[in-house]
Formats: structure tokens, C-alpha cells, sequence
């Protein structure tokens, strides 16, 4: 079981290092444009709901994310340390189909997660909010 | 964080071109700049994608916001040029059936200025 792991600090200036590391990650494991896509989207999602909603822009916390590859599946995990925060309960669902003009603003980034994931879970453990994302490879 | 912001004047609709990404970084500057640019007077924009190879919750934000902007009488905004990746972000969220798009710049800049 392939994986790698980065920790970083809960500031958004962190994004670049993540971006970097995901992309080391994929082109080490080969992974398709599509899949290194989605790893992007769901590990920004995360981030920044962690940055700006766990932690509320608190800059001295810590995100850590773990890519594992199996050989069917690819996981993320994302872990954080910020009080408890459901991403995946806490946004309201998007009506997809509404018109610009009546269309809302946000509530996007789990749509997302929840469209590019074949699985997104969240759990408490004990001080951590854990969130774990499974992609078909 | 690699955005990049070029614009052109055709006629009354004011091209923008970006190539790069559109985080939750670079999404903030590109919405400062077209907010400025809808608040000094230009109201019909294209905005072109083709440079852009990643877009997160964050773009299609600002992308609904500018709509939003530019929805009513005399005012037209237009997406063009979107990559695989990024068309099937704006397909999950809806935003192809309710933004008007195209697939070259050309096409963009003539549906802006009807």
C-alpha cells in the first residue's frame, strides 16, 4: 500500500505546498489527469472549509492530509484539530436547478466533494475531525 | 499562487482572459477585478477559460456572482472555453444550463454583443 502524507499549518498561504504535494503524489503513482483533478478539488474543499470554518481563521492550527493508493481505490484523508465541524452536515444542499437570478451564492464545495468522491465520510475522533474521501481509479 | 489576468476591448465587451487556477486564492482577485470592472461601467463581459485548468468551489463562485451582476436589460456576460475538468465542475453544479456559453472567444464576444 502506497501513501504520503503532508501536515501544514491552517492558513490559506499553505494551499501552494499542498498543491505541490498532490501533484509530486500523482505523477509518482501515475495517476490520470482526471483523478489528480478531483484530488485537488477535494483537498482544497477540505482545507479551506478547515481554515475558514473549523478553525474560523485561526492561523496556529494544523490540517494533515494522507493519500493512500490501493490497487481499485485512492483515499484521502483529512484530519484537523479545530472544535467539532461537520462539513458534509453543515452545508445546505444547492438546488442545481435554479436560475441565475434565484440561484445562491456558496454552498458549492461539498456539492462538489460529494459529486467527485465514489465515498465522503466524517467522523470525531476524539479531538479530530476526520474526513475520509474514496475515488474509483 | 499562478493567476494570470489579460484583457481586451471588442467594441462594447470587454474580454477576460485567465489562465491558471481558480482557488480559494485566486478566486478573490479575479472577483475584485471584475467587480471593479461591472462597478466602472463595463456591462457586457466575456470571460475565457481556456487558460484555466482547475476551478474549486471558490471560481464557480465568483462566476455566479459576476452573472448575477451582469442579469438584466443590456447586460450580457459569457463563459467560453472550458476545459474538460472545469466543464464538468460547472455540469455537477448546474451552471451549464443556466450560463451562457460558448466555445471559442469569437463566438463569446458576438453572443455579448447582441
Amino acid at each position: 500500500m502506497d501513501f504520503a502524507e503532508i501536515e501544514a499549518r491552517s492558513t490559506i498561504e499553505e494551499i501552494d505546498r499542498i498543491v505541490a504535494f498532490i501533484d509530486a503524489w500523482c505523477e509518482a503513482q501515475a495517476l490520470s489527469d482526471e483523478l489528480r483533478f478531483k484530488l485537488h478539488l477535494v483537498a482544497e474543499e477540505f482545507s479551506m472549509n478547515a481554515i475558514m470554518h473549523g478553525y474560523r481563521d485561526r492561523e496556529d492550527g494544523w490540517i494533515h492530509i494522507r493519500l493512500v493508493a490501493k490497487p481499485d481505490a485512492l483515499s484521502l484523508i483529512f484530519q484537523d484539530e479545530a472544535p467539532l465541524f461537520d462539513p458534509l452536515v453543515e452545508a445546505a444542499t444547492p438546488d442545481v436547478t435554479a436560475s441565475v437570478e434565484e440561484r445562491q451564492v456558496g454552498g458549492l464545495g461539498v456539492h462538489l466533494v460529494k459529486e467527485m468522491t465514489r465515498f465522503v465520510g466524517y467522523r470525531r475522533d476524539g479531538q479530530r475531525n476526520v474526513l475520509t474521501a474514496d475515488f474509483d481509479r | 499562487m499562478t493567476l494570470t489576468i489579460n484583457e481586451e476591448n471588442r467594441d462594447t465587451v470587454l474580454v477576460v482572459s485567465v489562465s491558471g487556477r481558480l482557488d480559494g486564492v485566486t478566486s478573490k482577485t479575479l472577483d475584485t477585478h471584475i467587480g471593479a470592472r461591472i462597478a466602472g461601467g463595463s456591462d457586457r463581459i466575456v470571460l475565457n477559460l481556456s487558460g484555466v485548468d482547475y476551478i474549486s468551489s471558490f471560481g464557480l463562485r465568483l462566476v455566479l456572482v459576476a452573472a448575477k451582476k451582469l442579469n438584466g436589460p443590456g447586460r450580457r456576460f459569457v463563459v467560453c472555453g472550458l476545459k474538460d475538468n472545469v466543464r464538468q465542475v460547472f455540469s455537477v453544479s448546474g451552471f451549464l444550463s443556466i450560463l451562457t456559453l460558448t466555445d471559442t472567444v469569437d463566438e463569446a464576444a458576438s453572443a455579448a454583443s447582441s
